[in-house]
């Protein structure tokens, strides 16, 4: 419980760079929110495209991100993580291969566009897919390594009742994509009973971007930072439900 | 009713028997042959006092031979010794005072039971349908894939601890309270102190790691015992420091990206233009003052090739005309500047906050492009804006240049263009200028600073605009008409703009190129440009093809990656000033 309040307490007030000018940090964030949408809401997305092994003992996890992707931004979203193949069953060498995917939609994209005169109607829509492998380095630590393709639509649907030109151009709708194609490396350690804390760095090969994630898992729940350094916003605490069976 | 066979089938010839019986031995011999249903169970290695039994009732007699072979109903006890026991590429080994039985040395079913004692199993390599079990007086062990510790005694008191891999857990007399089956995963104990209490689970501590990871060979020296473990320490410091160096990262990154934020406000692209040369796009940001901030885009092109119509579709249109010729080594420029009444934060970062405060807003800005071929005749077209303090906004109109307004013109944009010497063009950059005479004006620019006449500058107020445009490709020709000087006594001109949005190749985009895209925003800007042509014609009842300065075009390529990197950072207070 402590640490949902300090996930909350941090995503309320914490994630913003507190050297800087708090208000002209979160004015920033939205304007380049509105800049590039596909963009921010993708890296929401992110949050969501749970890369965490599956546990020893478990055949696969079911996850769902509460805080943010959920709750504020309206991100239905559900990921599987399967285990294929157990560390060492046929092949002393051989790492655990886990199958991971899910799908994420806003429902609230006409919340947004009904905040706005420009657009009357915003979708935004996602999936992603991958291969985790680990490798026990320890009895409690495994390190893991893997690939995702993370793919994030947002479709604009400008206000009829007010012309969009460029250049002439009159300009209707607006469809953008975010995708990229991730490599992930991170280590996980078995703290207490059911508990694991884990650090990964994400390499996106097509942008070039890095995410460095810290986060926190039980039985029920996981916690955790994402930094996403040349993000809209760079730190997004999230907490979320991540079952295994 | 009874069928008779045919005499053909009635009698099975010898033959037939002989093949019949030969396939079932063949047959048999490979089924049931050792190699192919049962695992080579082994005594490899003992070291002390080893006794085995043969069969469940026989007697414990001593171990007199290497690499026994143990089968179903053999026992091996250690008393003051060690074994080890080899199952195809699993290993059991046994510390002393250990009993164990081999149950099963089917290939499908490895069973063992530990009598009492302490045992180290290391399970590798068995089938996707095999099973490798150790019973005990108070539970089965189904071992995948693992190192696992077993200790258990008389009395039904079990200790198991997973150093990787997992054990799949099944009580053989089903507790009052909890599960029955369970697994245990890698890194967990579980003990079992009283059959009558529940087991507990724990983390492996460090201690029971370092037993099992410690070799239990038999023959081997007690002394070398830890070196498995001190191979390991080593690769744990090894990943400590990784975990340390991560730690780092975020901070290191951030520091990295802040910096590289500062150096953002620079960028640069090599593209082609509509007429295939090649083009070098600069832009630059730089504060002259601290209440100053210039955007800089600078055009640079090796090659010029001439041309009479820059497209097919300003061909045939008045006032698009290229009256001038090719040149080498071309620089063009555009130049945004925006003077505030306060000083600008020095950290990015901080702008948007900056902006948006409502005691701060421009004194002033430009918007000036130029051709830079010559430089006693650098050929510029701008726009100056001046803030209003009664209306709380920037205008645009005669009171720019320091020319009331007149009734008839209130607030339309004025235009500062000509051929002036390149001394004077920062004299235009950073609104040191004004109308030479303000009670009658001539359309003339005189210097704010001096009072010096900027020779060949003059500015005009608009009085009409006309558009050629299309709905699918991203083309517009603007023709606007002004009256220099706002003196109804002077002449008009005109200025013609040709505006494209080209790609880096330098095709022209449609509408789906940029609305159905499917790329981000970011991308899009990356992946287009575009280009200005500005014409200053003169008037002959309408637009002509003559220039009315010089036979220059003024050749912009403006690109979206630094506009965009501002716009992130200070559009809410622009949509401010613009209101």
């Amino acid at each position: 419980m402590e640490g949902l309040v300090l996930v909350l307490f941090i995503f309320l007030f914490g994630s913003f760079n507190l050297s800087a000018d708090l208000k002209s940090y979160a004015e920033q964030s939205v304007a380049k929110a509105i800049t590039d949408p596909a963009r921010f809401f993708s890296e929401l997305k992110m949050d969501s495209e749970v890369v965490f092994p599956v546990n020893s003992g478990k055949r696969y996890t079911f996850n769902i991100n509460f805080l943010p992707s959920l709750f504020p931004f309206t991100y239905l979203n559900s990921s599987f993580n399967y285990c294929l193949y157990k560390e060492g069953r046929l092949y002393t060498s051989f790492p655990q291969i886990d199958l991971i995917g899910g799908a994420a939609y806003m429902i609230g994209g006409d919340i947004l566009a009904n905040a706005t005169d420009d657009v009357n109607k915003i979708s935004v829509y996602g999936y992603h897919l991958g291969f985790v492998f680990s490798d026990s380095f320890e009895s409690k630590i495994r390190i893991y390594y893997g690939f995702k393709h993370s793919y994030t639509l947002s479709r604009l649907k400008l206000s009829s009742s007010k012309k969009h030109t460029f250049l002439g151009v009159n300009i209707t709708d607006f469809d953008s994509r975010f995708s990229d194609n991730i490599l992930v490396f991170g280590v996980e350690l078995l703290k207490e009973l059911n508990k694991y804390w884990s650090i990964n760095v994400s390499y996106g090969i097509s942008r070039q971007t890095i995410v460095y994630g810290v986060g926190w898992y039980g039985k029920w729940f996981m916690m955790g930072f994402n930094f996403y350094p040349e993000g809209i916003i760079q730190i997004h605490p999230y907490w979320g439900m991540r079952l295994g069976f | 009713m009874v069928r008779r066979r045919s005499p053909v089938q009635a009698r099975p010839t010898a033959f037939n028997i002989f093949m019949g019986k030969l396939f079932f031995l063949i047959f048999f011999t490979c089924f049931f042959s050792n190699g192919f249903l049962f695992s080579d169970v082994i005594l490899s290695d003992t070291s002390g006092e080893v006794k085995i039994r043969k069969t469940p009732l026989g007697e414990w007699e001593e171990l007199k031979e290497k690499n026994l072979k143990l089968s179903d109903g053999f026992a091996v006890r250690t008393e003051n010794g060690r074994a080890k026991i080899i199952i195809d590429k699993s290993v059991i080994w046994l510390k002393n005072n250990t009993a164990i039985e081999v149950e099963s040395t089917s290939k499908y079913l490895n069973a063992f039971g530990l009598v009492y004692g302490k045992i180290k199993v290391s399970v590798k390599a068995i089938g996707r349908k095999s099973r490798f079990s150790i019973k005990t007086l108070t539970a089965v062990c189904a071992i995948t894939g693992a190192d696992v510790m077993m200790e258990s005694d008389l009395d039904g008191r079990l200790a198991i601890d997973v150093l990787f891999g997992e054990v799949e857990f099944s009580y053989l007399i089903p507790p009052k309270k909890g599960e029955r089956n369970f697994i245990i995963p890698q890194g967990v104990s579980l003990k079992i102190i009283d059959v009558e209490k529940p087991y507990v689970l724990s983390v492996i501590t460090q201690e029971k790691e370092k037993e099992i990871l410690s070799s239990w060979e038999p023959s081997i020296v007690e002394e070398d015992r830890m070196q498995n473990i001190l191979y390991r320490e080593n690769q744990k410091i090894s990943l400590k420091k990784f975990i340390a160096y991560s730690d780092n990262l975020n901070s290191e990154i951030s520091n990295f990206v802040y910096k590289e934020k500062e150096s953002d406000f620079e960028a640069a692209r090599t593209l082609r233009d509509i007429n295939g040369n090649l083009v070098r796009v600069d832009q630059r940001i730089l504060r002259p003052d601290s209440r100053t901030v210039q955007f800089f885009n600078i055009i640079k092109r090796k090659d010029y090739k001439p041309y009479n119509y820059l497209t097919n579709f300003s061909w045939g249109q008045t006032g698009f005309k290229y009256n001038g010729e090719g040149y080498k080594d071309r620089i063009d420029l555009f130049v945004t500047t925006f003077n505030f009444n306060k000083d600008i934060p020095k950290n990015v970062g901080e702008w948007q906050g900056f902006f948006d405060k409502s005691d701060v807003h421009p004194e002033w800005a430009t918007f000036v492009s130029a051709n830079l071929i010559s430089r006693d005749n650098v050929f510029f077209v701008g726009e100056a804006y001046k803030y209003l303090e009664t209306r709380g906004e920037l205008i645009n109109n005669t009171e720019v240049v320091g020319v009331p307004q007149n009734t008839n013109e209130r607030d339309n944009d004025i235009i500062l263009t000509g051929k002036i010497g390149k001394e004077y063009l920062n004299d235009i950059v950073m609104y040191n200028f004004k109308e030479r005479d303000k009670d009658s004006p001539t359309g003339e620019l005189a210097r704010i600073s001096d009072n010096n006449v900027i020779n060949g500058a003059l500015w005009g107020v608009k009085v009409s605009k006309q558009e050629i445009k299309d709905n699918n490709s991203f083309y517009q020709l603007n023709r606007i008409k002004y009256l220099k000087g706002a003196n109804p006594s002077n002449e008009y001109f005109y200025l013609c703009q040709e505006n494209y949005l080209i790609s880096n190749d330098g095709k022209i985009r449609n509408k789906d190129d940029i609305v159905s895209s499917n790329k981000s925003v970011a991308d899009i800007i990356k992946e287009n440009a575009v280009q200005s042509v500005n014409y200053v014609k003169r008037d002959n009842n309408g637009v002509a093809d003559d220039d009315y300065i010089g036979s220059y075009n003024i050749d912009l390529v403006l690109i979206g990656d630094l506009p965009f990197s501002m716009f992130e950072n200070t559009s809410r207070g622009v949509d401010r000033w613009k209101d």
